[in-house]
């Protein structure tokens, strides 16, 4: 926790006054990083009476998240103004009774068009992807599948149009959402099938998947090689001359069980993999070794994929921070050290997802419900304060009876 | 909707942010280049000096700078790197007219994806394989290939540009070694590699050599490395030609490496703890001496001595030693020019010429020859009205013991040689008798004239009997053949043998002479309607025509339009009753022109006047304003009316010569050979016109009230002006003709904030002193105070937690008196007590006086934020300090303001008002609004209250007076990471945002939608490229034309990191398509430096957001508008379009105009 503390926020912006301090933001969103509680006064507007699979906040803005339930409903809300009492209203939703292009089955992935938020990308266990419009709220595409597919992923850079998705059966669809198609096949996974697909973060042919054979395979889609690189979880970085690292071959195994959660750190060169036998794994990307970094058991039953968030300070990347969901629970671990730093719990049921708004620094965790995780902890206590404040109570006593007749989370109590 | 702003620069940045030598306008001159933030200075190094020749704008900020020369090439290129990662190539030309061309050779985006490094870029050249290495992102570098650039073709190629992996992360500095067959660099960094990234010990640092391999674009390990174990490295400095080895810089070290050879560290008394190396220059070629400064501005010779036993190709280092020698301003950007002559490039004081002398004088090594103003970083500034002359902008400026308060007015200043008690005066001549400079002063009074005799410092009344004293004289000059023309009310008189003898007299026998002019060899006067014509000749004068005029003279003008010539063939006069000015020709008197004036006031005064070989004829207006006409001078025709109002009393116009004005003009980069004219307007608001561009500029000089003056070029105070105001009469010399003049009060510790005290004629300050401040010359103006008092608190909380040992850090109120500066009072805080915020207030319980009230916060280093503070108030008065109440705060007072009689404080996250008590000397909360972090800038508007939090963007509140509450308006839903806020009017807001972008809101306080009422909408976006940390209402410049359509009312400056001031404006709706379409015009049509794009710089681009600029009219831009010729002009105006592609139709005078008061604004 010691390595998140961070100067004194006076002596902070003395030094930005002077033009001292080139890394203000950064060293600010460090200070609130690794801080996170619960935002009791800011609710969601409530839409999914089932559990929510998947959620996705758009990248342009980091304003408007995605959600989508086991139902095959979507739902849209608008995270702004990311004020300490609000309830953020629902942009639109997706459902039986308001589209008819809606999905019928669990939704797998949710994907907002990277450059802007004017497109977005579904992709349900009615084996359909849909392409939609944002304004209009409309479907302008889609594509069947004879297979399952359990996710989906679109590039990050500039003019990527490229979707990956990955099928049950082992193998890699690209769809080209210019052209429409969706032929390019890459069979890169045994049959046990692949789970998870995730492109580079800088690089728009390199994509890594995760299959249920605990491989996860590194691939350019420019090369007729099914893969490049495939992750070895005994190919281990050290000092040490004694022990000899392996080097990758056609059997190694990044997790001895399924890969539930890939996810690309901001610096672009390392990976951090979940897998069903309860560990999580930082490699580093450009030549696949795997770190020694011990994270402890993170349990993911009953979770098919798992979305993780990572934070990484852009000035210093020894202040890395994932947010991971674990059951109940979202545990939040320094990726350098494997240290734990806290646990964030609120949620009855499994969290499934965890996303990280950049901009306003703060955590989306979805189970049944979506709660949000930012460095309010000393705000909440002075609003606390002041609503008890008699010379406010009048004003205040509906609001009052309503924060008095909710739950009382606390954030701090580990669930060991 | 309401973004329609218009953001232009009044001050330049001035904190130097890279220098760079070379020979880059000619081969055989050798350039000074000091890059300042958005714009770059080249200077030319002479004997005389330095000499500024170009000042270059870029679009974007300048994050390196180098020079260097190509092996095939004869002087020197320029490469410049800017924080949106634009790289460029440059090269400079000489033109036929003297100017200095920039070319673009090379230009190209160099952005990535990637980790942005802690650092600033890093950049090294090795221009003998034509290679420049750049460090832009973490674990990439950079290779540029250049090509050829010798080509005379002007089109600009595109940087070639290729990225190399690199293993090492954090790199700190980057060098190529010189003299080796391939390119080799050597790489500092900390730790080993990616392993150790876990146990990170900071204290260890490496170095590493590689190799690039130019074919295959790629970088090879080298086997040279070594370990170090300076504290802090933070510079390698290559050492000799072909071998491994280097100096390493440290913090508090430094260190020689060299391969297969152990490491020779310097030991010297002088690195001890306290020591922060932060810049360094080599002195020769051979690098065997450098210089090195320190964080407090010490200047370090740095020696390596060699032994030369074995000849000289194979030199080793024996010894390296350190000394001291002497103190500059605080500089991370030193170069060694010649001569011992050094330039010190400083960001938070003055930049400096220095001399290095072989011998001390006065205990140190160097004399100063030169200071560089610098007014960064401005952290906060007020405006403070002067009585009649003007305002002042005061910023709190510099960091360290370079701090400095800066008292900055637009106009000219006056510095005064003398002064002389004399009342009533009328009219002012200079006369050279017996002499090559001026020396006898006509001095014309009503009904009498009195001459006096200047002889070095002294002035003596004369009485030569040639000239006619019993009257007041209208005009007096020296003439030809050494003759000199005094005209009375009575009579002309043409005096000869140096003033002893008239030699004829003319008289007009009806009436009285009214008004009269002369050159040398003309003479014009009028009696009452009666026009004369003289022509003088040695001992003559002829009276060679005259005729009447259908009513009385005004005023009249021969002066001849080419200052070189003796004679003129017309002479302008202005006429009463039938206001208007007629054109003469000479000597025939026949009227070539006859112009009404549209006034309903007279005439006062009329000159022809050539400015840049342009013939103007100008006349001031008896109430104040001025109209100036372009002179046909073949045909007398006067065309091209313009007007501007200047004060309010009559005006007179008296030419002078620009050289009178500025003797010894070398920071300008006029050729002082090139004489030029400059108009004087004295009035109660006395101007300097002159001319920039063929456009005229009123300059405001910074005096009262001039009734009339003469410029005065006196052998002992060299060219100098004597002016008459109501006090009497000042020999003086003029200043530069500069916008902005800046004077300084070096406080010797940096001032936090500053606000002024009306009643008491003080500023307040909030100021902090360390031990490392400390130097031998400057003492804290906390410690030069007259009155010194220690503050205590009664508050259990503070008290218990403040620790009793005294504190490297002091911070003080002191007050400063506004006239003398000197420090009346220092109140010194408690130890770790800051100073945050003050203002000064006069609470609505108690109007009877007005108090200071200061807050405080406790901090300490190991806290996330203030846990507890407080607000002391004070009651000022006549010099005497009490403190009459102090109330416990629980977080940091980040700003405060009186609000409706009584004290508005952000605290923390939150609003809070105080009333205060008198009955019980208290404070008391009133109420209070949560924000969100923290609320850094807070500013008030009738009810509005506007604050700014530290990422949550701005909110506008309420004031519920009848139930004293703070309502929510509205607020910017956006996260924005702001540093500064202000009002526009009660619906629009600007905010300016950490990563240099200001952002304007408008409130649409008329929709009908809540949700709409309540959130405020970003309509403007812009990238300023500045840091702006304060806002202030106001402008320099009190509003001069009468017919303006600008309001000057809306006008805010802004203050920034970089010393940059700007002014903000709002545009009618009408103006801003205008101008909008203008830029649109312009930014295609002006070349831009490095070929970036006028859209792309503008652009807001913030960590993690993008947008198109909009709403902002670039002001710079616009103004270039005004300096190119005519046809381009017209050309660029021809097709404009405005919204929705409507056709907006302006012409070039209208459009030119416009820009002109916009450009007078500041």
């Amino acid at each position: 926790m010691d390595k998140y503390r961070v100067p004194n926020r006076a002596n902070l912006l003395r030094a930005r006054e002077y033009g001292l301090e080139t890394s203000f933001i950064h060293i600010e969103q460090t200070r609130r990083l690794a801080d996170f509680t619960l935002c009791k006064y800011r609710n969601l507007t409530s839409y999914h009476h089932s559990s929510i699979s998947t959620m996705n906040l758009d990248q342009s803005e980091s304003r408007y998240l995605l959600s989508g339930g086991s139902n095959g409903h979507i739902c849209c809300h608008d995270m702004l103004p990311s004020s300490l009492v609000t309830t953020h209203p629902i942009v639109f939703q997706i459902d039986r009774n308001s589209n008819r292009d809606h999905h019928t089955h669990n939704i797998c992935s949710l994907l907002w068009y990277p450059n802007d938020n004017g497109l977005f990308v579904t992709l349900g266990l009615d084996k359909k992807l849909k392409i939609w419009d944002t304004n209009q709220v409309k479907m302008v595409d889609e594509y069947e599948f004879s297979n399952f597919a359990y996710s989906a992923h679109m590039p990050s850079t500039a003019n990527a149009s490229v979707i990956a998705v990955a099928h049950e059966n082992g193998d890699l669809r690209l769809i080209d959402i210019r052209s429409g198609s969706d032929s390019h096949v890459i069979h890169s996974h045994t049959k046990k099938g692949i789970c998870l697909v995730k492109w580079f973060n800088n690089n728009p042919n390199l994509l890594a998947s995760g299959g249920v054979d605990g491989r996860v395979l590194f691939t350019d889609v420019r090369s007729s090689r099914a893969h490049y690189m495939s992750l070895d979880r005994d190919n281990i970085l050290t000092n040490n001359e004694q022990i000899k690292s392996r080097q990758t071959t056609v059997s190694s195994v990044a997790h001895h069980r399924g890969v539930k959660s890939l996810e690309f750190l901001p610096d672009n060169t390392h990976l951090l993999t979940v897998g069903a036998d309860d560990l999580m794994y930082l490699w580093n990307v450009n030549n696949g070794q795997r770190l020694l970094v011990n994270y402890g058991p993170i349990t993911t039953n009953n979770v098919r994929i798992l979305t993780i968030a990572c934070a990484q300070m852009k000035h210093d990347r020894t202040k890395s921070v994932v947010y991971v969901p674990c059951g109940k629970y979202v545990r939040v671990y320094d990726i350098l050290t494997g240290q734990r730093l806290t646990t964030l719990s609120g949620h009855l049921m499994p969290v499934s997802t965890c996303i990280y708004n950049r901009l306003s620094v703060e955590l989306y965790s979805c189970s049944d419900d979506i709660l949000v995780w930012g460095a309010v902890k000393k705000q909440q206590e002075d609003y606390e304060i002041s609503m008890k404040n008699p010379e406010r109570r009048n004003e205040a006593t509906k609001t009052l009876a309503q924060i008095l007749n909710r739950d009382q989370w606390s954030d701090d109590e580990d669930e060991d | 909707m309401a973004a329609m702003n218009y953001v232009v620069t009044v001050q330049r940045p001035t904190a130097v942010t890279a220098i760079t030598t070379g020979h880059f306008t000619s081969p055989t001159d050798f350039n000074l280049i000091v890059a300042k933030n958005t714009h770059f200075e080249i200077y030319i190094i002479s004997s005389e000096g330095l000499k500024l020749v170009k000042d270059v704008c870029i679009y974007g900020q300048i994050h390196i700078l180098k020079c260097f020369r190509l092996p095939n090439m004869n002087k020197d290129i320029l490469f410049i790197f800017t924080d949106k990662y634009q790289g460029m190539i440059l090269d400079c030309r000489k033109t036929n007219h003297d100017q200095y061309e920039i070319l673009t050779k090379c230009h190209g985006l160099l952005k990535d994806t990637g980790r942005q490094t802690v650092r600033q870029p890093l950049c090294t050249i090795d221009a003998k394989h034509g290679l420049i290495l750049l460090r832009i992102f973490e674990g990439v570098i950079k290779l540029i290939y250049l090509k050829d650039l010798s080509s005379k073709e002007s089109s600009s190629k595109s940087l070639e540009a290729y990225n190399v992996k690199i293993d090492e992360q954090n790199i700190i500095d980057i060098q190529f070694l010189p003299g080796h067959q391939k390119p080799t660099f050597i790489v500092l960094h900390p730790r080993a590699n990616e392993t150790s990234v876990i146990n990170h010990d900071q204290e260890e640092y490496h170095i590493r050599t590689y190799q690039v391999e130019l074919k295959e674009r790629d970088i090879t390990k080298l086997i040279w490395k070594q370990d170090m174990t300076l504290s802090e490295a933070s510079f390698v400095i290559p050492i000799g030609q072909d071998n491994f080895s280097c100096i390493a810089i440290g913090r508090n070290a430094v260190a020689l490496y060299k391969e297969n050879d152990r490491p020779l560290e310097v030991e010297s008394s002088l690195l001890d703890d306290e020591a922060s190396i932060i810049g360094y220059c080599p002195i020769d070629e051979d690098g065997c001496r450098y210089l090195l400064t320190d964080y407090s501005g010490k200047l370090y010779l740095l020696v390596l001595e060699r032994d030369k036993r074995n000849g000289s190709s194979s030199t080793t280092i024996t010894d390296i030693k350190l000394d001291l020698l002497g103190e500059t301003s605080m500089c991370e950007y030193i170069t060694y020019l010649d001569n011992g002559v050094t330039f010190i490039g400083s960001r938070f004081g003055d930049s400096q010429l220095i001399r290095l002398l072989p011998e001390p004088q006065n205990g140190s090594h160097l004399e100063i020859l030169e200071s560089y103003t610098n007014l960064a970083p401005i952290v906060d500034m007020c405006v403070v009205d002067l009585e009649r002359q003007g305002r002042q902008l005061i910023t709190c400026s510099g960091n360290g013991k370079d701090s400095s308060l800066r008292f900055i007015r637009t106009g000219i200043g006056i510095h005064e040689h003398a002064s002389i008690d004399l009342r009533n005066i009328k009219g002012i001549w200079a006369l050279k008798i017996d002499n090559h400079y001026d020396n006898h002063l006509v001095v014309a009074f009503f009904d009498q004239t009195r001459l006096f005799h200047l002889q070095n410092d002294e002035i003596e009344e004369v009485e030569l009997s040639g000239f006619d004293f019993q009257h007041q004289t209208l005009f007096c000059a020296n003439v030809i053949s050494d003759q000199y023309l005094q005209i009375t009310t009575h009579s002309i008189r043409l005096i000869g043998n140096n003033g002893k003898d008239l030699l004829i007299e003319w008289k007009n026998e009806q009436n009285e002479i009214t008004v009269g002019s002369s050159n040398t060899t003309q003479c014009v006067c009028a009696s009452g309607n009666q026009l004369f014509y003289f022509e003088i000749g040695r001992s003559s004068l002829t009276e060679i025509n005259k005729c009447k005029l259908p009513y009385n003279i005004a005023c009249l003008d021969v002066t001849p339009l080419n200052p070189q010539e003796e004679r003129t063939s017309l002479c302008v006069v202005g006429l009463w009753t039938q206001i208007s000015v007629w054109i003469y020709r000479l000597p025939t008197l026949d009227v070539l022109h006859k112009e009404p004036l549209t006034s309903d006031t007279l005439p006062r005064s009329v000159v022809m006047i050539t400015f840049d070989s342009q013939p103007y004829v100008v006349i001031s207006l008896a109430d104040g304003p001025i109209v100036y006409y372009l002179l046909d001078t073949e045909q007398g025709i006067l065309y091209e009316r313009k007007k501007v109002s200047l004060g309010t009393k009559p005006t007179t116009l008296t030419v002078c010569q620009r050289t009178d004005l500025s003797p010894n003009s070398t920071s300008s980069s006029n050729d002082p050979s090139t004489q030029r004219t400059v108009l004087f307007a004295c009035s109660d608001r006395p101007s300097v016109i002159s001319s920039s561009n063929t456009k005229l500029v009123f300059s405001a000089v910074n005096l009262r009230e001039i009734v009339c003056m003469c410029s005065f070029h006196s052998e002992y105070y060299g060219a100098s002006l004597t002016l008459v105001t109501d006090m009497g009469l000042i020999l003086g010399r003029i200043d530069d003709i500069q916008k902005l003049h800046v004077r300084s009060l070096v406080l010797g510790e940096p001032a936090r904030r500053i606000a002024f005290m009306e009643e008491e004629k003080a500023y307040i300050i909030l100021t902090q002193y360390m031990d490392i401040f400390q130097t031998d010359n400057i003492t804290p103006i906390s410690k030069q105070a007259h009155q010194k008092i220690d503050c205590t608190t009664t508050i259990k909380n503070i008290n218990d937690i403040i620790p009793p040992s005294q504190n490297d850090v002091i911070d003080s109120i002191v007050i400063l008196d506004q006239h003398t500066h000197e420090a009346r009072v220092s109140v010194r805080l408690l130890n770790r007590e800051e100073a945050l915020s003050v203002c000064v207030i006069t609470f609505a319980d108690d109007l009877s006086s007005s108090y200071i009230a200061v807050g405080t916060a406790i901090i300490f280093e190991d806290e996330d934020t203030p846990k507890v503070g407080r607000v002391i108030l004070y009651r000022y008065k006549s010099g005497h300090l009490n403190m009459v109440t102090e109330k416990e705060l629980n977080g940091a007072p980040h700003a405060m303001l009186a609000f409706q009689g009584k004290l508005l404080i952000a605290v923390g996250s939150s609003i809070r008002l105080y009333k205060f008590s008198p009955q019980n000397h208290e404070l008391i909360q009133l109420t209070q609004y949560l924000g969100h972090i923290d609320c850094l800038q807070v500013k008030i508007k009738d009810d509005f209250v506007l604050f700014n939090d530290l990422m949550k963007s701005i909110t506008v509140l309420r004031y519920n007076i009848d139930e004293g509450k703070f309502e929510e308006i509205a607020h910017d839903v956006q996260p924005q990471w702001t540093m500064a806020c202000e009002f526009f009017d009660d619906d629009t807001f600007i905010c300016a945002e950490d990563g240099g972008n200001l952002i304007s809101c408008h409130k649409d306080s008329g929709s009908t939608k809540e949700n709409e009422r309540n959130v405020l909408k970003e309509l403007g976006l812009c990238h300023l490229g500045e840091n702006i940390n304060v806002f202030r209402h106001g402008c320099l410049v009190t509003q001069q034309t009468a017919e303006s359509s600008i309001s000057v009312d809306t006008c805010t400056l802004m203050g920034g990191v970089s010393g940059y001031i700007g002014l903000l404006l709002q545009l009618t709706p009408s103006l801003y398509q205008l101008l909008m379409s203008v830029q649109l015009a312009l930014a295609e049509y002006v070349p831009s430096v490095g070929k970036i794009d006028h859209g792309t710089w503008r652009s807001f681009e913030s960590d993690g957001r993008s947008d198109v600029s909009c709403g902002f009219v670039d002001g710079d831009l616009i103004e270039t508008y005004l300096d190119l010729p005519k046809s381009v002009q017209q050309d660029l105006i021809i097709d404009l379009r405005g919204e929705n592609n409507t056709q907006i139709n302006t012409t070039v005078e209208e459009l030119v105009k416009i820009i002109e008061e916009l450009a007078r604004i500041h």
